[in-house]
């Protein structure tokens, strides 16, 4: 048969194909990127000697280049109280999070969300074990086309207090409670480690990966926050004061 | 390539973004259903922490959608030991791709058409014309990603397009016969 013969097939296909062709979503995004750090964690790949060699130039002066899985984050941009970055996106995603129904969420982790927060209205329930006894949950609010993430973690989880790659950090009050507005720089992912002891005194790790700004407080039970969308920060911080 | 070979996070999701959807569409046509984004995220996971041992000067494409055909033939034989019965092979190619709600929405109805007779087709056939035409790889491409010789990319292209055209000139009969 000839390729001819084959022609109007082959265009088809290739439409096809087109027609298929999607970009992924900046959460799919930022699942992949959350999944491959922790997959580092669990398994360091053992760095090749051209990487450690570019870890090395990195070191000694290459600052503005971004050289390694944690020192890429620890860039020149992470001067402290320098000006807002843009409100871009959130932190709406772990590596793995199980759907689960909203009484589901409170039976696990032990924390009630509201189901409607201001104009905000609940549309997702996630929960992730952390360890064989505690639960983080997450509630993915949304208004119009924004959406709103609120993260639960259990008492005594700790998070890293200088997230990498980020843009900087400012001090802020919600309610009652000091809290942190984490900030991104522009245009690039930064990561937040949360690490949570067991009864038997192990402690693992889950990583949430943001591009946009974090509001995050611990409560008096000893849980803890984070608030993250593409709102203004008073608007989050008056969500936050709704949510103590 | 070099940064995120370097462990640089941002270039990695600008990877992501680059490559998910020809992995994604592979994914479907090689028969993962409704584990493509799961085979998609697996091929990237793996492509990272592999990314030590990878040549930069190699094009990552290839090698990420062979990661990809892998893991779907990994995944379609879990599938089928999850089913447990051999009978149930032909329905599950039949149902389960068919369902596919997460994968795929076509608007147009020859699209919609095309893409039901390509997914009747044996797995070798939709990979490779997956590969030549809806991802529009180059032989030699093709040829990295299915692990084949490029003779075989080749003649398989010829006798898969024979395949599916056989399947679409009936229903072209029809509409030339309706319209």
């Amino acid at each position: 048969m000839g390729e001819h013969e084959n022609g109007p097939l082959v265009r088809d296909l290739g439409d096809l194909g087109r027609a298929l062709d999607r970009p992924p979503s900046p959460s799919a995004v930022a699942t992949i990127v959350a999944a491959a750090l922790e997959s580092t964690e669990k398994a360091p790949p053992r760095p090749s000697r051209a990487r450690m060699l570019l870890v090395a130039a990195a070191v000694v002066g290459v600052l503005a280049l971004s050289v390694h899985t944690d020192d890429m984050f620890r860039g020149p941009q992470q001067d402290m109280g320098t000006a807002q970055a843009p409100v871009v996106g959130d932190c709406a995603t772990w590596a793995t999070m199980d759907v689960v129904t909203r009484s589901e969420l409170a039976d696990g982790s032990g924390w009630s969300p509201p189901s409607e927060l201001g104009p905000w209205t609940a549309k997702e329930y996630f929960t992730r074990r952390i360890t064989s006894d505690k639960l983080a949950a997450m509630v993915q609010y949304t208004h119009g086309d924004d959406t709103l993430s609120v993260e639960h973690y259990p008492p005594n989880a700790v998070a890293d207090a200088l997230p990498m790659g980020i843009g900087d950090i400012a001090v802020v009050q919600v309610g009652p409670y000091a809290a942190e507005m984490i900030r991104p720089s522009h245009d690039r992912y930064y990561r937040v480690n949360t690490s949570v002891t067991d009864k038997n005194g192990t402690v693992e790790r889950i990583s949430t990966v943001c591009d946009g700004n974090r509001l995050t407080w611990t409560a008096l039970d000893g849980s803890s926050y984070a608030l993250s969308g593409t709102i203004p920060e008073d608007t989050m911080i008056a969500l936050a004061e709704n949510l103590t | 390539m070099a940064r995120t070979c370097a462990g640089d996070v941002s270039a990695f999701a600008d990877l992501v973004r680059r490559h998910h959807s020809a992995a994604r569409r592979l994914a479907l046509v090689s028969g993962a259903g409704n584990d493509a984004d799961d085979v998609v995220q697996e091929a990237f996971v793996r492509a990272f922490n592999a990314l030590a041992g990878f040549h930069a000067d190699a094009a990552f494409r290839p090698w990420l959608l062979r990661i990809v055909v892998n893991l779907t033939r990994n995944s379609y034989r879990s599938r089928m030991r999850r089913a447990g019965l051999v009978f149930r092979a032909a329905q599950l190619r039949e149902d389960g791709d068919a369902v596919d709600p997460q994968g795929v929405v076509l608007e147009a109805e020859r699209d919609r058409r095309l893409w039901a007779m390509l997914r009747t087709l044996p797995d070798k056939d939709r990979q490779v014309l997956g590969c030549r035409y809806l991802l529009d790889l180059s032989e030699a491409e093709t040829a990295e990603v299915l692990g084949w010789p490029r003779g075989s990319v080749k003649s398989r292209t010829s006798r898969a397009l024979t395949r599916l055209r056989a399947l679409v000139e009936p229903e072209l009969a029809g509409e030339r016969l309706h319209g």
